[in-house]
């Protein structure tokens, strides 16, 4: 795709209506998620001043994401759901980008309340359908992480929120289905990078033996898992 | 109260929920309304309890 049919397709192609104005909307709603994040790292003690270099470049990465993926919502959304594909981008981006530079998800009132009006958002997007889409795949994410952190203990008590509002932002299970598939994906591969870094840098031993652990959050893969459910569907 | 007892009943309907929201989905549309009512509200006392012990701090 050259670069004059690539801004006809960013233009004309799914909010037809709306053209720029629909990316305008999906720019201030990452804005607007990137403040709210900046926000609740600050009540955390993790304000610009006070984190290390590396980190104040992992946070400028979040910033670029979070409006790349809003724009990226809109831009490959069906006209019927851009809408409340970009607001859920930009609700779980908060989410996803808290616990990517603080290991920690947001208050409560903001996880929860979040899958709450998402739920709202997508019965205003799809009516009824829609509502209940939500509602099923939030559920389906509530099940499956409070019984896999209760047996196999792969992920902190915080994660059930965050996948709830997960499921809400995607608002159908076999969205969560095919989001699963990408995030596990995104996440195998990621591993493997991470093995072969420290192989490189001839730390073996250490993996093998266990004594260096690896330290993902939970919300990024998930939030990646959320990009690929929008670029296939 | 126990919680310790609680927290398994919720992880239990947790289980539930798990399952129902599969089963219902997979369902035939118009049964959508009941079966998205009763998973939602097994859902709901499931949080309550977890939420409840993990505020609570007991049973550990």
């Amino acid at each position: 795709m050259g670069t004059r049919e690539m801004i006809e397709s960013l233009v004309q192609s799914p909010p037809h209506s709306l053209g720029w104005t629909a990316y305008a909307f999906a720019c201030l709603m990452a804005f607007g998620a990137n403040a709210l994040c900046e926000r609740f790292l600050i009540e955390l003690g993790l304000s610009w001043g006070a984190i290390s270099r590396q980190a104040r470049w992992l946070r400028v990465v979040r910033w670029v994401g979070v409006v790349l993926g809003c724009v990226v919502a809109v831009w490959l959304a069906e006209p019927a759901v851009w809408l409340g594909r970009v607001i859920g981008v930009a609700m779980f981006s908060v989410s996803a980008g808290c616990d990517l530079e603080s290991h920690h998800v947001p208050p409560d009132w903001f996880t929860v309340g979040g899958t709450v009006a998402m739920v709202g958002v997508w019965g205003v997007v799809g009516g009824w359908e829609g509502a209940a889409g939500a509602l099923l795949a939030q559920a389906l994410c509530y099940g499956v992480m409070t019984f896999g952190i209760a047996v196999f203990a792969f992920a902190a008590g915080g994660d059930v929120k965050l996948m709830m509002q997960y499921g809400a932002v995607v608002g159908s299970v076999s969205g969560v289905g095919l989001a699963f598939v990408v995030e596990w994906v995104v996440r195998v591969v990621w591993l493997a990078g991470w093995v072969l870094r420290e192989v490189a840098e001839g730390r073996v031993d250490d993996v093998l033996r266990g004594a260096r652990e690896v330290r993902a959050p939970h919300g990024p893969f998930a939030w990646l898992g959320v990009m690929g459910w929008i670029a296939i569907f | 109260m126990d919680c310790d007892l609680l927290r398994r009943v919720g992880v239990g309907l947790a289980f539930v929920v798990m399952v129902g929201s599969v089963v219902v989905w997979s369902g035939e549309r118009w049964a959508w309304g009941v079966g998205v009512a009763v998973v939602v509200a097994i859902e709901a006392v499931s949080f309550a309890l977890l939420y409840f012990c993990s505020r609570s701090g007991q049973g550990e």
